[in-house]
């Protein structure tokens, strides 16, 4: 359950972003998943439901994008996305390609903000 | 409603301090290995040997030992006559830089040939926490069975090498080498795959010898970096 250590980042990294521009609110997170990332994305909802509240993203939607395995062929010479992080191999020629490109990604790519309600001065 | 970038890793707050670690355990110029694997492979009966044998050839080693609750590991591993620290993470499932950073506080590193941390027993979790390591060593016991590296990719396509672990025990198991070498490097072409008895001492001579070549390769590369 590393879910909520994640969670607990993201609740702290989002959090002083909305305090630096100054909203009260958060209503979506877009999160980029790496297929290597080992995340559970229902165990990640839970957690951040836990670890949010009372923060200005309480509330907040959690959007993942799945990011694929990509790795470099060294014979087709070119980056390929795998099929499955089970076999390392490259889907058009079958060689074995240890050099991985992408498919740990763990990032929050940007969040949505409300804003703070006009007040009416006077 | 505004949309704001943010582009930032998640765990970016670990990596920054696992840079630090790393770079404190250059300048001390100690060797650091983290141990990953699901619980009762082993990893603290190999420690157990390792930790011994290295320190009979003259290493100066000293481990840290990640657990959930016990120091069970940690009281093991003191037999050896080696510096052994617990790190109890009260139910996390996994080893952070921050934790590591907290419990070197007062140690001179500098002292040290090899700083061995053995992770949480768990095959899920550990593999997206850098804890400034040089080395990541993944263990995998014949009682296990040869598929958890297609079970596990991820954390068998982290590490830098993989140990099949109670050799002695391969035959009564009916354990298939061949079948987990295959798996291993379906998840990790060209992982280095080694295979040892803590129990009999099987494979401990190339398991001895690959981490001195590795720290003396390391060592050898900061020098370079240094010129």
């Amino acid at each position: 359950m590393h879910e909520l250590s994640i969670a607990r980042n993201i609740v702290e990294i989002v959090s002083q972003v909305a305090m630096e521009e100054k909203s009260p609110r958060v209503s979506v997170i877009h999160l980029q998943i790496g297929a290597l990332s080992c995340v559970v994305p229902s165990a990640l909802e839970f957690a951040f439901e836990v670890a949010s509240q009372g923060t200005p993203t309480e509330g907040a939607r959690l959007q993942m994008e799945c990011m694929p395995v990509v790795v470099h062929c060294d014979s087709c010479e070119t980056e390929v996305a795998l099929e499955s992080p089970q076999s390392f191999r490259c889907p058009r020629c079958a060689q074995p390609t240890p050099t991985l490109v992408s498919g740990r990604e763990l990032e929050i790519s940007r969040v949505e903000l409300e804003e703070e309600p006009i007040c009416a001065h006077g | 409603m505004r949309t704001v970038d943010v582009k930032q890793g998640i765990l970016s707050k670990n990596d920054r301090l696992a840079r630090k670690l790393r770079q404190r355990f250059e300048e001390a110029g100690v060797y650091v290995l983290n141990m990953v694997s699901s619980p009762g492979t082993g990893k603290t009966e190999l420690l157990q040997r390792t930790l011994k044998e290295l320190s009979e050839a003259g290493y100066k080693v000293a481990a840290l030992v990640g657990d959930l609750q016990t120091d069970n590991d940690a009281k093991r591993l003191q037999k050896s006559g080696v510096p052994v620290r617990q790190i109890t993470t009260s139910g996390l499932c996994h080893l952070e830089a921050q934790m590591v950073e907290e419990h070197l506080a007062d140690w001179n590193l500098a002292d040290y040939d090899f700083l061995f941390v053995e992770n949480v027993g768990n095959l899920v979790c550990p593999s997206s926490f850098d804890l400034g390591e040089q080395l990541r060593i993944a263990l995998l016991s014949v009682t296990e069975g040869e598929d958890k590296p297609l079970k596990y990719p991820p954390i068998f396509s982290s590490a830098h090498v993989a140990v099949i672990t109670k050799a002695d025990l391969a035959e009564a198991c009916e354990f298939q080498a061949e079948s987990a070498y295959e798996n291993l490097q379906s998840v990790h072409p060209n992982i280095t795959v080694l295979t040892t008895s803590a129990r009999t001492g099987l494979g401990f001579l190339e398991w001895l010898d690959y981490l001195t070549q590795q720290r003396r390769a390391w060592l050898d590369e900061l020098k370079g970096a240094a010129v």
